[in-house]
């Protein structure tokens, strides 16, 4: 499951949100990546959409890397 | 008087074609492009005419086009074709001096009605780009991003109007000096089944389903309402002189302008026409100014929105007014009812008129309406035109009239 997650992430920052292939990595944040603050949030409003769930209120967004996301996300569907 | 400004550029995204030179070959072919919408499936009028094969990110040049709401995506489209028509762009020009204004009836009203929606299912799906997408201003913002335009930078609403009053606004920023060269039109995406609901609860709407592609008859006698389209208009504005300056091709120029409310009802015409027929005069009044009389003015593009009560008053003031021999028709036999583009739409096709010598027919008009007594074309007709009128009219009472030279 974290490696479809993370490569569905991968995908959209890629096709979605015109992210450069070779700027990618799991453990870059996404305002490294060069999504601006609108475009992060947008990134999540996808994430809870796929999966369903609502991450915790107050998570630092624009520090968070695809990894972490990932983290995140697993951690919530054991919850 | 000399004309206030030249047409420099135009770009248009229209049901008619995805570009200037295709909407004008199929608007001059009379062949109509009402059709079945899928969005509408279901609803009491499910036809409209739509923008045939409009791929986003290639017509934005944006590859995060899905960032934009449609109707500023189709802004954006026409603004780049325009820009590039003209021989401008941001290498040539000083970004500070050139201004954007661009009209919209509605703004992003689908990405408003699926926000809408995706609220009801959980307020944590509504998107961040709701309003970034939605809002009013964003097709002129979005093609002064496109474009690096940083010069004033507005949008007009005047329902169907809109389009017409934008480039009279545009106008005044060349006028004013506070800009060289505008970049100005209108855009709408209106073809949502909210919009169509809403537009066929008025009674607004041709109820034609069986046979969609002859429900757009503007003038004739059967016409049962108007067909809802989509698209954007976008044209290229200077001072005469600069265009003349850099050798600019100048397609016609802006010659007389007129704005005027019926303050009478806030969807139907007056029925007598008093706020049309007083914009009228003033348009032909600054029109005589220039040393063209009412008698030079040998061709209209109406508003001809093809509903029974609009046709006919606005049929009835300019057959008062104008010349019997003078050519009127109403492109949105073809192209359907544009909303808030309509007017920039139709005055970029009255310049291509002028410039190109010939006269767009009424799609789909059959037996003109016996209480309609003005020459209108059934087939393209080439003949010069030196001045031309564009008649735009919105809910809300709003009257103009663009008068446009060679």
């Amino acid at each position: 499951m974290a490696e479809d997650l993370y490569q569905r992430i991968a995908d959209t920052l890629v096709g979605k949100f015109d992210v450069d292939r070779r700027d990618l990595g799991p453990d870059r944040s996404y305002a490294d990546m060069g999504l601006d603050s609108v475009s992060i949030v947008e990134l999540f409003v996808m994430i809870e959409e796929w999966w369903g769930l609502a991450l915790p209120e107050g998570t630092p967004l624009p520090e968070l890397t695809p990894a972490r996301t990932v983290a995140l996300v697993a951690e919530k569907i054991r919850a | 008087m000399t004309p206030d400004a030249a047409i420099t550029g135009i770009g248009l995204v229209t049901p008619a074609g995805g570009t200037r030179e295709s909407t004008w070959d199929t608007v001059c072919a009379g062949r109509p492009t009402a059709a079945p919408a899928a969005g509408l499936a279901g609803l009491p009028v499910d036809f409209a005419c739509e923008v045939p094969a409009f791929d986003p990110v290639e017509a934005t040049g944006n590859r995060r086009a899905w960032r934009l709401d449609r109707y500023a995506q189709f802004a954006v489209a026409a603004a780049r074709e325009a820009v590039a028509d003209a021989g401008l762009g941001p290498a040539g020009w000083e970004a500070g001096r050139v201004g954007v204004v661009v009209g919209t009836a509605a703004g992003g009203v689908a990405t408003f009605a699926e926000q809408q929606q995706r609220l009801q299912r959980n307020v944590r799906l509504v998107s961040p780009l709701t309003l970034p997408m939605f809002l009013p201003n964003m097709a002129a913002a979005q093609v002064a991003a496109a474009l690096g335009a940083r010069g004033p930078c507005l949008q007009t609403g005047a329902a169907c109007a809109s389009g017409a009053v934008a480039v009279a606004s545009a106008v005044d920023l060349l006028r004013t000096g506070a800009c060289d060269v505008v970049i100005a039109g209108a855009a709408d995406a209106m073809v949502t089944p909210l919009c169509a609901a809403a537009f066929a609860s008025l009674g607004a709407l041709s109820r034609r389903r069986d046979a969609p592609a002859t429900a757009s008859r503007p003038f004739d006698a059967d016409r049962d309402g108007f067909v809802l389209g989509e698209g954007a208009g976008i044209l290229v504005l200077e001072r005469p002189a600069t265009a003349q300056a850099r050798g600019a091709t100048v397609y016609a120029h802006l010659a007389g302008y007129a704005a005027t409310c019926d303050a009478y009802d806030i969807v139907a015409p007056d029925p007598e026409g008093r706020g049309l027929t007083a914009a009228l005069r003033e348009a032909l009044d600054t029109l005589d100014r220039t040393g063209i009389p009412p008698s030079g003015v040998s061709y209209v593009n109406a508003h001809g929105t093809s509903t029974p009560l609009n046709d006919r008053v606005e049929a009835a003031v300019l057959a008062r007014h104008l010349p019997a021999d003078t050519l009127v028709s109403s492109t949105k036999g073809v192209t359907g009812h544009l909303m808030g583009a309509a007017g920039a739409v139709e005055l970029a096709l009255t310049a291509l008129t002028i410039a190109r010598g010939t006269v767009p027919p009424t799609a789909n008009l059959t037996h003109l309406d016996p209480a309609v007594h003005l020459a209108v074309p059934t087939v393209a007709q080439d003949r010069p035109v030196a001045a031309a009128l564009s008649v735009s009219m919105g809910f809300g009472g709003h009257n103009t009239v663009w008068a446009l030279t060679r």
